[in-house]
């Protein structure tokens, strides 16, 4: 369990003031200067070293991104965009941390940012955070005014701005390059891939698109040491994380733990355990709704990291952890996600535009068990048509949670069908 | 130079290329809905996916650049599974009413799904409504039929440069539309008929008309303006159906305007089908003879030099090859082809050719535009320049009235004085320009009827002769001729080629129609001439030879029924001096014949036998007095004498518009229902009340 | 547009004005627009197309696209008529008109007092028995004449049960 003085987001209850004063007496914007004084590559290198993994759901690690972009300026300028889109179902940690410690994500987008000769940050907040858009376009000002961002940032002698930008209800624009469009002010459709965002991205300049948790945990990292945040948590899996407990648990909470960490001992520690005991658990499905879902067995002893659930056939995702218990309809559940994503699906190509809307058809018949049973099969089979064959992976992740679902609990669904079959009159 | 392996097999493509294109070159035939070679890559549609190595997922090879060592795979269980899903899911809302769609045989949904489908649907939902939508006289949709490719959004923002289409709503509610029920203002528009790859949009005026297996394909040439766009005429028994482009990159790359797609209809309107002569002032039918008969009694006695002959803007070489022979049998030197009064003379090749080529077009990097208006005079050549402006590096200049060409031009100036000032300085933008100029390593510049067709068209163009001079627009030892002269007539550079313009003491067209109205031109025959002032000719004998109803009839003592060009075998040469061959599609109407024949018979009666008997032995004659009209389909490049024309005193008046109507410039056109209701919508700027529901 | 609404244009300008010169200025034109008149009226997008130099097409799939922004200020038994074209052809005009005469709605809508809705669809694989319609899941063939009626009788009395 991560001790007391291992917390990066000391103010994640807002227990306390989110303004740039009591920020700073929590540790912020401590020293920032020495550490853009110590340079791009010395900050790069110590990322990695802290094996800091993004904190967006693909897991991708944050150092090597930052040292895709461009070494050497042309000149012109370049991006860092902070995806503070959070809509992913079951999640809700980016909100905590830009409405309650808002200045952690300042000051990490300084540091990013001049880490990757960035000139700018854009921050897409979802169009929904109303209150969170106000706390943060707060600590803006604030770090403005105080000469933490802007002009001579901290006294650097580098300039850097940030800018906040709303999102308008389109999930996609949490895909990367659905964001720099929807940030060019356009469809928020995701772009051809390559050209890849670090070489061509928002106006067509160099960027990188980072989580919102990934860019505040980076000021501490570099403030307490690589060896420190990499000292957390498992090897390739290290640090500590956020966990969003929703669903069928005594209490639902955020709260930042180590990674690897069995997700028995989360729940049961931080959430209050499972609603009428953990022999109540049906099913978890622990990053957020792209991900497949979990049965009980699986949950008794999964560890939280990236690599023990992926080695489960599920993913570690954003942590949004949605707990299941025994009375809950499964098969409606994974209809109203297989909804969601057809509502959301940009529209762009073909698989997705079509098949997110036929995957979500046959979910509600077969909530209904208004189906027959070889349609189990046809509709995995149309999970695989969409799978992978997509500019972004919304697709994919339109199809994995029917086939988690088909994975584990097939006898419900044929149960379901059986039995509708069985309340039909007989043809005459 | 990328070197990839395909299916096993190496190919090197150029930088640049995509795997799709690299599959291609490797003979492997990818199957594609959203990717066209000549628009913006969208990706979107998913079926030309192929497996790469390395790549746990398939990769779309349109949108994937090829690079060296790439190893892909076209024949694999992932590729055809990936086919097939790519398929079911575009026909799972796809309605299947082949039987009664316009597209049905020519469908590329069809053709693939024939290859690569599945054979039955496993989809049992409700299929998806969308509403139609209005785009205009010329488009009907059926948007249920819609793949959302995108390719007619691509087509319209990119090529056509309007940006009237776009794509709303997202996911599968996602719908093609134009900004609230308006009709498309492109004259390009129908070009999206053609792109769309399923039955979503059709030709409105083609539309339940025939099936494309029933119709008879002849590949043929247009005569609305000078380019010469390679088109095919789809008949069936004695009507044009409709008209497609054909592919020819030095011309039309694949395009045709809306004039050329839409006109067929005004080939079955107002047409002149019996010849006629005029009886106690009112024109009766009659037969060949008669008609005959009567302008052997209106010639006789009167001598060669009361004779005039008047060519209009359709003509086809073959039969002013007859006119010409006519004339000099009749001793007239009265023949003039310029019927709009362009003072472009024959002989020098180069002065009057559009001589960079509109192909070459693309090879520019500044173009300047004298009392030119290509996107109404030469709409292909428009498209030309606009893709030239989309590669980047290009600057048009303008002298002349201002018009959305759909790309940027620099404004320089209204008239003939403008150039003046540049060659020798000018102001503000004029210097700018000129520097443009000087510094561009393929400079052109494009004169217009604007620009050469008034009364001091020669001086203008003997300016623009000394302009080009001054500012190094032809250097013939980098193989570069920058000089052109943008046409508006299909017949006007056969005409200059085959010399029928005035001979020695001969009058021009204003010259004739002067004495025709005075009474010194006694007998003048108009061969499809309409388009000039044909008042006050009472005291003429006025003869019209023509295919339609249209002003010349109207003035006429004698009509003799021609051909249109659907209706004849001829050759008609375009601005950059390309002879080019139409066939004959469908029959002329009723007596009406090919106009040559019908020169070469009232010879006959004349008594002034032109010995020309059949179609090889008339172009024989067309290749002794031109011989570039022998090599058809091919420019023979004109020597640059850099001899500047005498043209006399240049006026100091702006350039004005040459077309007024860019849908009625000619008798067909204007006998076309489509393109006049065109013309009310888009030119008189009549909104129609659209209510969604039309079509 | 219902008559009721007026349209501010100065407002929307001033809007325009204010924000134009932001980087990516649509979307934030937009929702300024949106919160401070509670939906964007449509009348506002051709000026934000001419202020902002975008193609009309370009800002209405914009506006589209995010289901945040309203197409104006924020109905039990639904009528599906077939308006593909097999049921076109055999007079699915005229069903749809039928209806409108009966609830006072066209395709789409949906009757000011919740109970009916009338919608669109494309193929009902009824195509032999043309025209078709389908009422809350029960399809209906040849509809037409008498049997139109009887729809409509068959509508009335469902939601005329509703209330019990």
């Amino acid at each position: 369990m991560l001790q007391d003085r291992d917390r990066i987001f000391t103010n994640l209850y807002g227990e306390h003031d989110p303004g740039l004063d009591a920020a700073k007496s929590r540790g912020d914007w401590d020293s920032t200067k020495q550490i853009l004084l110590k340079g791009r590559d010395w900050i790069i290198d110590e990322m990695k070293a802290s094996g800091l993994r993004g904190r967006g759901g693909a897991g991708f690690p944050t150092g090597l991104k930052w040292s895709f972009m461009p070494k050497k300026s042309d000149g012109g300028p370049a991006y860092l965009v902070v995806n503070a889109d959070e809509s992913e179902p079951g999640t809700c940690k980016d909100r905590e941390i830009m409405r309650h410690d808002p200045h952690k994500l300042v000051e990490g987008c300084l540091i990013a940012g001049f880490a990757m000769g960035a000139t700018a940050a854009y921050i897409y907040i979802r169009g929904e955070f109303i209150s969170e858009a106000l706390a943060l376009d707060g600590a803006i000002a604030e770090a403005y005014e105080a000469g933490l961002i802007g002009r001579n940032a901290c006294g650097s002698g580098y300039d850097f701005d940030v800018f906040l930008h709303r999102g308008a209800g389109a999930y996609i624009c949490g895909e990367e390059t659905a964001l720099i469009e929807s940030l060019e002010g356009k469809k928020g459709q995701p772009r051809l891939k390559p050209p890849f965002p670090a070489a061509v991205g928002l106006y067509g300049r160099p960027t990188t698109v980072n989580n919102v948790e990934s860019i505040s945990v980076a000021p501490t990292i570099l403030r307490r040491g690589a060896s420190w945040f990499a000292g957390i948590g498992r090897e390739k899996n290290t640090g500590t994380k956020l966990y969003c407990f929703s669903g069928h648990v005594n209490k639902p909470c955020v709260v930042e733990d180590a990674l690897g960490l069995p997700l028995k001992e989360l729940i049961e520690r931080h959430a209050g355990g499972v609603r009428g005991g953990w022999d109540n658990l049906m099913a978890v499905i622990p990053g957020g709704s792209s991900v497949p879902l979990m049965p009980k067995h699986v949950c008794d002893d999964v560890l939280m990291d990236f690599d023990s659930l992926r080695a489960q056939g599920s993913g570690l995702g954003t942590a949004g952890v949605i707990v299941m218990d025994k009375s809950t309809d499964i098969v409606y559940a994974i209809a109203r996600l297989s909804k969601f994503y057809m509502h959301e699906s940009c529209g762009q190509c073909t698989p997705c535009r079509e098949g997110t809307g036929w995957m979500w058809r046959i979910m509600m018949r077969m909530v209904r068990g208004e189906a027959r049973l070889e349609e189990i099969d046809m509709l995995l089979d149309v999970t695989k048509e969409i799978e992978g064959h997509t500019i972004c992976a919304l697709g994919d992740a339109a199809a994995w949670p029917i086939q988690g679902l088909m994975r584990h609990f097939r006898p419900e669904v044929e149960r379901r069908i059986k039995e509708y079959a069985a309340r039909l009159p007989r043809a005459a | 130079m990328p070197k990839l392996t395909i299916d096993g097999q190496e190919v090197e493509v150029p930088p640049g290329s995509t795997v799709l294109q690299a599959c291609e070159a490797a003979g492997r035939e990818i199957p594609v809905f959203c990717y066209h070679p000549r628009l913006n890559i969208a990706g979107n549609c998913r079926m030309c996916l192929v497996e790469m190595e390395k790549s746990p997922k398939p990769v779309a090879s349109c949108a994937m650049p090829a690079a060296d060592g790439m190893v892909i795979k076209t024949d694999t269980p992932m590729v055809h599974k990936a086919r097939k899903g790519v398929l079911e899911m575009l026909l799972i809302n796809h309605p299947l009413d082949c039987p009664i769609c316009d597209q049905g045989g020519e469908c590329d949904l069809q053709d693939i799904t024939l290859f690569y489908g599945p054979d039955h649907s496993r989809y049992q939902e409700n299929k998806r409504p969308v509403t139609d939508k209005y785009l205009g006289p010329l488009i009907s949709t059926h948007m249920t039929r819609c793949i959302h490719c995108t390719r007619c959004i691509r087509f319209i923002n990119e090529v056509a440069g309007v940006e009237e289409l776009g794509a709303v709503q997202r996911g599968e509610h996602m719908e093609i539309t134009t900004w609230v029920e308006k009709a498309l203002t492109s004259e390009m528009s129908g070009n999206i008929v053609d792109l769309c790859p399923v039955g979503a949009l059709n030709s409105k005026p083609y539309e339940y008309k025939a099936r494309t297996w029933e119709l008879k394909k002849t590949e043929s040439i247009d005569v609305m303006d000078a380019v010469g766009a390679n088109i095919r005429l789809d008949s069936r028994g004695p009507e044009v159906m409709r008209v497609l482009p054909r592919l020819n990159e030095d011309v039309n790359e694949e395009w045709i305007s809306d004039k050329t797609r839409f006109n067929y209809d005004g080939l079955k309107r107002r047409r002149l089908d019996v010849p006629m002569t005029k009886k106690e002032g009112k024109l009766q039918p009659t037969d060949w003879r008669g008609a005959f008969g009567a302008i052997r009694e209106g010639l006789d006695g009167v001598p060669g030099q009361q004779v005039g002959f008047i060519l209009g803007d359709l003509v086809d070489a073959e039969t002013m090859v007859l006119v010409k022979e006519l004339a000099s049998a009749l001793g007239s030197p009265n023949v003039d082809c310029r019927q709009d009064g362009a003072k472009l003379t024959s002989g020098d090749r180069a002065s009057y050719l559009f001589n960079t080529g509109i192909g070459r077009l693309e090879e520019s990097d500044a173009v300047l535009l004298v009392g030119a208006n290509p996107r109404w005079e030469a709409p292909l050549v428009n498209t030309r320049l606009r893709k030239r402006y989309r590669q980047g590096g290009f600057k048009v200049g303008r002298v002349g009235p201002a018009f959305d060409l759909t790309y940027p031009v620099e404004e320089l100036g209204a008239g003939p004085e403008t150039l003046t000032a540049m060659i020798d300085q000018g102001l503000g933008s004029q210097i700018a320009f000129a520097d443009v100029l000087r510094a561009a390593s393929k400079p052109a510049m494009i004169v217009g009827p604007g620009a050469y067709a008034r009364a001091d068209g020669g001086a203008v163009l003997a300016l623009a002769h000394r302009f080009a001079a001054a500012f190094n627009i032809v250097r013939p030892d980098a193989g570069w001729n920058g000089f052109n002269i943008l046409h508006t007539a299909a017949s006007r550079v056969g005409g200059l080629e085959l010399g029928l313009v005035p001979g020695e003491g001969g009058l021009d067209v204003a010259g004739m129609l002067a004495a025709a109205r005075s009474g010194e031109i006694k007998v003048l025959f108009l061969v499809g001439a309409d388009e000039v002032d044909l008042s006050g000719l009472e005291k003429s004998f006025v003869i019209y030879v023509g295919s339609h109803g249209d002003a010349g009839a109207k003035v006429a003592d004698v009509i003799l029924p021609g051909a249109a060009y659907a209706e004849k075998n001829a050759t008609y040469v375009n601005m950059e001096g390309r002879p080019q061959r139409s066939k004959l599609a469908i029959f002329p109407p009723g007596e009406a014949k090919e106009d040559w024949k019908i020169f070469r018979a009232l010879s006959e009666v004349l008594g002034h036998t032109i010995p020309l008997n059949a179609l090889p032995e008339v172009r024989g004659r067309m290749a002794e007095l031109a011989p570039t009209l022998a090599r058809i389909d091919e420019v023979v490049p004109a020597a640059w004498t850099g001899a500047i024309p005498v043209g006399g005193d240049v006026v100091n008046q702006a350039f004005a518009p040459a077309i007024e109507d860019f849908y009625l410039t000619n008798p067909i056109a204007r006998a076309s229902g489509i393109l006049q209701e065109c013309s009310r919508l888009f030119v008189d700027g009549h909104d129609v009340k659209a209510t969604g529901t039309h079509g | 547009m219902p008559a009721n609404r007026t349209f501010d244009e100065a407002a929307i300008k001033a809007i325009i004005a204010d924000m134009r010169s932001l980087d990516g200025p649509l979307m934030p034109i937009l929702h300024a627009i949106n919160d401070r008149l509670g939906y964007v009226d449509q009348r506002a997008l051709p000026l934000i197309a001419q202020e902002l130099n975008l193609s009309r097409a370009e800002v209405h799939g914009v506006f589209t696209f995010y289901h945040d922004f309203r197409k104006a200020p924020a109905g039990r038994h639904v009528i599906k008529v077939c308006v593909a074209e097999a049921c076109q052809s055999m007079g699915s005009d005229r069903l749809v008109d039928h209806l409108r005469a009966a609830f006072g709605i066209g395709l789409g809508e949906t009757t000011p007092d919740g109970r009916i809705t009338v919608e669109p669809i494309y193929c009902l694989g009824n195509c032999a028995l043309s025209p078709s319609a389908m009422m809350d899941g029960k399809l209906y063939g040849r509809v037409e004449g008498t049997r139109a009626d009887r729809l409509v009788r068959s509508a009335n009395l469902a939601a005329a049960g509703d209330g019990r």
